[in-house]
């Protein structure tokens, strides 16, 4: 059933390709299909799909007209409408899916204010891996106490997939009592919303703030929504750890991802290196890539202030 | 008596005939004005709500009479050519509705639409607006004097033709 799920996430992924190259999808064979996390497009040279780390080639070269009409699929063709995700290299899709742009900077006042001339794309598979998170759990979660955990992986290691299906399990009280989760989903990923309704499965007891800046969407559900837990996807600004520090003061616990390899990482660079000093995080869950396969570990951190 | 009926018909039908050609300019310039009123609401919408281009297609083909009902909702449709083909394509099917000048600014709107800021967005719908309008008063103006003609030349090519069979 998963496999199926799967495969139905990337056809509709693949809706946003030119007919050429989804029909080159469409080709692969089944376990392919149900293993591809990632489309990568570049530009003059063949598409490939990514799958358990590695990239298998469909034999379709992608032109520039192939990447403008993604581009045009994947805005609705209004770029003034995504500017604000083009600008951030990246544009959200229907169903939870990410397009990851990559072309030459428009720069306006020392910012990147817009992409062009893009030279390669990936489109990231939207998956939701029901009991994923399922031995490790009861490690961060003990009866109505959820210790504020951080996420921390590589891009493309499952962070945003395995929060997801914590706040789900959490919110529909699978291994406890079920929690009050408010989601900051500045991007989009996690709950996919298309018309106030999550595409991607959060659990009953979750709201979502889709769209806003993360330290505006924590601040909106803690004045209105009394969640008894803030989650948000990658942390990478000081405005979100600013954020953070004051859903922590509020005795809300936290989920939060994170991009680093490893624990020592995040020591190394200053942002992460605060927000260990700020003692938020009790826990934190490390990924690591193994054969076909994700191993998680849960390491705990010094006590935490709240 | 029969003679009477004939000639009333042979002069009410060219007279019709006129009349239908001055209202045939004056419902295209009212089209014209109804296209302009859509895509003002398109500006606004860019402005203020950032709505992307085929929601607006569709919201404008339920305020819009026909045709221009069809050309926003098969621009709002997806299309394997892309949206600036498709808006092309579209903008086609009404010549003999509009002008063949408000075809053509209509046509290259759809090249550039969709493709800036928000800023670069209102920029270009404004001043298709006011090359729209230019035509607007154009049109009204020939409506009115050509539209005279029409009905003039109708009845009076009536009365000639009554005449000449008389």
């Amino acid at each position: 059933m998963v496999t199926e799920y799967n495969r139905e996430k990337l056809r509709e992924a693949a809706d946003y390709l030119p007919r050429r190259l989804r029909e080159a999808v469409e080709h692969l064979s089944p376990v392919l299909q149900s293993q591809t996390e990632e489309i990568r497009l570049r530009m003059g040279k063949g598409m490939t799909v990514l799958a358990a780390g590695r990239e298998y080639p469909t034999g379709s070269a992608v032109t520039a007209e192939d990447l403008d009409l993604i581009l045009e699929r994947a805005t609705q063709a209004s770029t003034y409408a995504a500017m604000e995700q083009v600008s951030h290299g990246f544009v959200s899709l229907r169903g939870g899916h990410r397009l990851g742009l990559c072309g030459t900077g428009i720069m306006r006042e020392g910012k990147v204010s817009n992409l062009r001339q893009f030279s390669s794309m990936a489109l990231r598979v939207a998956h939701q891996v029901p009991g994923i998170s399922l031995p490790f759990l009861g490690e961060i979660w003990k009866g109505n106490i959820l210790y504020s955990t951080l996420i921390l992986a590589p891009p493309g290691w499952g962070k945003t997939t395995l929060l997801r299906e914590i706040v789900r399990r959490l919110s529909e009280g699978e291994g406890g009592r079920p929690l009050r989760v408010g989601l900051a989903d500045e991007r989009g990923e996690l709950a996919a919303m298309c018309g106030g309704i999550p595409q991607m499965d959060v659990g009953r007891h979750t709201d979502v703030m889709d769209g806003c800046p993360k330290g505006e969407a924590v601040l909106m559900l803690l004045r209105g929504m009394s969640p008894q837990v803030l989650a948000m996807d990658e942390v990478t600004a000081p405005q979100d750890l600013a954020a953070m520090e004051v859903a922590a003061g509020c005795g809300v616990s936290l989920l939060a991802t994170a991009h680093g390899g490893s624990l020592t990482d995040l020591i190394r660079r200053p942002l992460y290196r605060r927000l260990l000093d700020l003692r938020i995080f009790r826990c934190a869950i490390t990924i690591a890539m193994e054969g076909d396969g994700r191993r998680y570990r849960v390491h705990t951190l010094e006590e935490s202030s709240c | 008596m029969l003679k009477l009926l004939g000639s009333i018909l042979v002069v009410g039908s060219l007279s019709r005939i006129g009349w239908e050609m001055a209202r045939s300019l004056r419902r295209r310039t009212a089209l014209l004005r109804r296209l302009i009123g859509a895509l003002e609401r398109m500006e606004r919408e860019v402005q203020t709500r950032l709505t992307p281009l085929p929601a607006l297609c569709d919201l404008l083909s339920q305020e819009v009479p026909s045709p221009l009902n069809r050309f926003f909702s098969q621009c709002g449709k997806d299309r394997e050519e892309g949206f600036a083909k498709t808006w092309r394509t579209s903008a086609e099917g009404l010549r003999g509705s509009l002008s063949n000048g408000t075809v053509d600014c209509l046509a290259r709107l759809g090249s550039s639409l969709g493709r800036s800021d928000r800023e670069g967005e209102q920029a270009l719908l404004s001043s298709t607006v006011e090359e729209l309008r230019g035509l607007l008063a154009q049109e009204e103006e020939n409506s009115l004097r050509q539209g005279r003609l029409f009905g003039i030349l109708g009845v009076t090519a009536g009365f000639f033709c009554v005449i000449l069979l008389i």
